[in-house]
């Protein structure tokens, strides 16, 4: 076996050190694009789940998010307990939120709205909505009868749903919001984006303003807690629990439901992209190998008479293919993680959901490695199979 | 080393049956230097090939050191001439990828000898045909004589039991030509080498034991 193999490979390393240079050259950068489309798509797609998963932390839940206990509509004693979670070395920062579903009106329009309530120093030690900001001012602590609105409901700065929106309100106009049966007017102080659709569908008020609407002292929707830099937030969901509290203590990636839709619907796009990468890669080599078997009929007819036989005759056309397709796969690899990667890390690719860096892991990479040297190994092994197959007589001398 | 008995070929091409051996039966014995000859069509390298289980007869026998190599399969028949048989074509097939040495080891490598021991029956074999100083020469830098005499090398290499040669001198001059006969000659007499040569040149008849001649796919005369 290991004999017959050895013919193989020497075969297959004379073929290419001896054939034409221009043509193993061409194959091997074809194939290097393939490979690059293959993991670029499963790049992309990380890198956008990177940054709907920022997104989600930076812009909606922090790390980790406390609710009420079931059945219960509020967390009461909502101080108590921050205090409790902010005095953990974990933590960053906490934030406690009063949420009221309801409908934000502007002269003749109106859109339905989830506005949170916040106490604007906590909420800016969990989340990054004040520095999204694209028009006047994020509330601030004393603020009474000010709201800051997501750009979805505004309309205008770009909004995905501007049919959707109040249709252009603008900081300094006058809004109502309704919540229930209670009715206030409130001045537009600011206008922000994330980018992220779901986050700019909301808007924010002062928690205070948010009571009196809703008749509570001292209690929360959910505490959005912001951990430190690398904390695991499994371990801490656990320690929260392991310190008494019964609430209901969910991380991100629980509210990020619509995010696995985005990435599983990206997913299927990236795989029929890969499917006909895959047929390109397998017509390339079958084109190639196929040439080179019929260039090559005297001689192989000559390497069979003389008792060579068809299975090695067969894998040295194989292994030709895997030289390409490994040189191939090892020049779009290192391209992409040493080139085109840290390339998006200084010039990020700007996406609808906001910059974009490549992010490809090496799973992925081996995965669609593996998907190349399967389609390379079929397409080669076809057209060498049929030479060789064939009587040896005909093939030195027709 | 050879008995052939009855052995027929005929070929079928589109409606049309061609006998090109029409029941041919001889022996050849071992160490013999045997030529077949006769005019073009006569069937010379169709023998020739089916002795060389290049191809299978449509009927006959042939036995080569006792072994009924017509029943034998396909794969059977490759290690058969890998271990037992040498091929020289009548154009020089090596292969131009591969040097001088290369081509002649090759054989050798594929029945599995340690490298030490091809590359060693490689240069010493291509010193016996006199091409010592061309060892890491590449076909296209070694003249129609010397690619011949690699071919012969090559089937040499793997000490067979019979060395088949189809017009080998058909693509050389005579000067070539006589160095070619008269090192398959040598080998004949130095080695007790059992060979078989197709030719249609009357005057390489002086290096041979035996001359069969065949017309029309019978033998004339021998």
């Amino acid at each position: 076996m290991f004999e017959k193999f050895r013919v193989s490979l020497f075969l297959a390393y004379k073929y290419l050190t001896g054939g034409n240079k221009g043509i193993t050259i061409f194959t091997i950068f074809i194939l290097t694009l393939v490979f690059l489309q293959l993991v670029l798509v499963s790049a992309i797609l990380g890198g956008a789940t990177n940054r709907f998963n920022e997104l989600m932390i930076d812009y909606q839940t922090g790390n980790v998010v406390i609710e009420p206990e079931e059945d219960t509509e509020y967390i009461s004693d909502a101080h108590r307990l921050m205090s409790k979670i902010n005095a953990l070395p974990e933590v960053t920062g906490v934030s406690a939120r009063i949420k009221g579903v309801g409908k934000i009106i502007y002269e003749d329009r109106s859109v339905g709205a989830t506005v949170i309530g916040i106490d604007p120093l906590d909420e800016n030690t969990v989340t990054k909505v004040n520095s999204a900001i694209v028009d006047g001012d994020f509330i601030s602590k004393l603020d009474r009868g000010e709201i800051v609105l997501g750009r979805e409901i505004s309309g205008g700065y770009g909004a995905l749903m501007e049919s959707k929106s109040l249709g252009g309100v603008k900081v300094g106009d006058r809004v109502n919001l309704r919540i229930g049966s209670v009715d206030r007017e409130f001045r537009v102080k600011g206008i922000y984006t994330t980018l992220f659709f779901l986050v700019d569908s909301s808007a924010y008020i002062n928690k205070k303003d948010m009571e009196d609407i809703l008749g509570v002292q001292d209690e929360a929707h959910e505490i959005a807690i912001k951990l430190n830099p690398g904390e695991d937030e499994e371990e801490f969901r656990k320690k929260l629990m392991g310190i008494g509290i019964n609430e209901e203590i969910r991380v991100w990636r629980e509210f990020a439901g619509i995010v696995e839709l985005l990435t599983r619907t990206i997913t299927q796009i990236g795989n029929i992209l890969n499917l006909i990468g895959l047929l390109i890669a397998f017509v390339i080599i079958f084109i190639v190998i196929y040439i080179n078997t019929i260039n090559k009929r005297r001689q192989i007819g000559v390497q069979k008479a003389i008792g060579i036989g068809s299975n090695v005759i067969v894998a040295s056309f194989v292994l030709q293919a895997i030289f390409y397709a490994s040189f191939g796969m090892f020049l779009g690899f290192f391209a992409m993680q040493y080139l085109i990667t840290p390339y998006t890390v200084t010039h990020p690719i700007q996406l609808p959901i906001g910059p974009v860096i490549l992010s490809l892991s090496n799973t992925e990479a081996l995965f669609r490695a593996a998907l190349l040297f399967f389609a390379t190994i079929l397409a080669s092994f076809i057209p060498a199979y049929k030479v060789a197959r064939e009587d040896l007589l005909k093939l030195i001398w027709d | 080393m050879i008995q052939v008995k009855d052995l027929k070929r005929t070929y079928v091409v589109g409606k049309v049956e061609v006998h090109a051996l029409r029941g041919v039966s001889f022996e050849v014995e071992k160490g013999e230097f045997l030529a077949i000859m006769g005019p073009s069509g006569s069937g010379k390298s169709t023998l020739l090939h089916q002795l060389g289980l290049l191809d299978t007869p449509t009927s006959g026998e042939i036995r080569i050191a006792g072994v009924d190599v017509i029943g034998l399969s396909d794969h059977e028949k490759t290690i058969f001439r890998l271990n037992q048989l040498g091929y020289v074509f009548q154009e020089y097939a090596i292969l131009p990828e591969l040097t001088a040495l290369e081509n002649v080891y090759l054989p050798a490598m594929m029945r599995g000898e340690r490298r030490v021991y091809y590359l060693k029956s490689g240069i010493d074999i291509l010193e016996t045909v006199g091409l010592g100083e061309r060892l890491h020469h590449l076909p296209r830098e070694l003249s129609g004589g010397e690619q011949q005499r690699v071919a012969v090398a090559r089937a040499l290499v793997n000490k067979p039991k019979i060395l088949f040669a189809d017009e080998p001198c058909a693509n050389l001059d005579t000067e070539s030509s006589r160095q070619i006969l008269e090192l398959f000659k040598k080998l004949n007499k130095d080695l007790e080498q059992t060979i078989v040569m197709v030719t249609h040149e009357e005057w390489h008849k002086e290096y041979m034991d035996r001359v069969i001649y065949l017309k029309d796919g019978l033998i004339e005369k021998m």
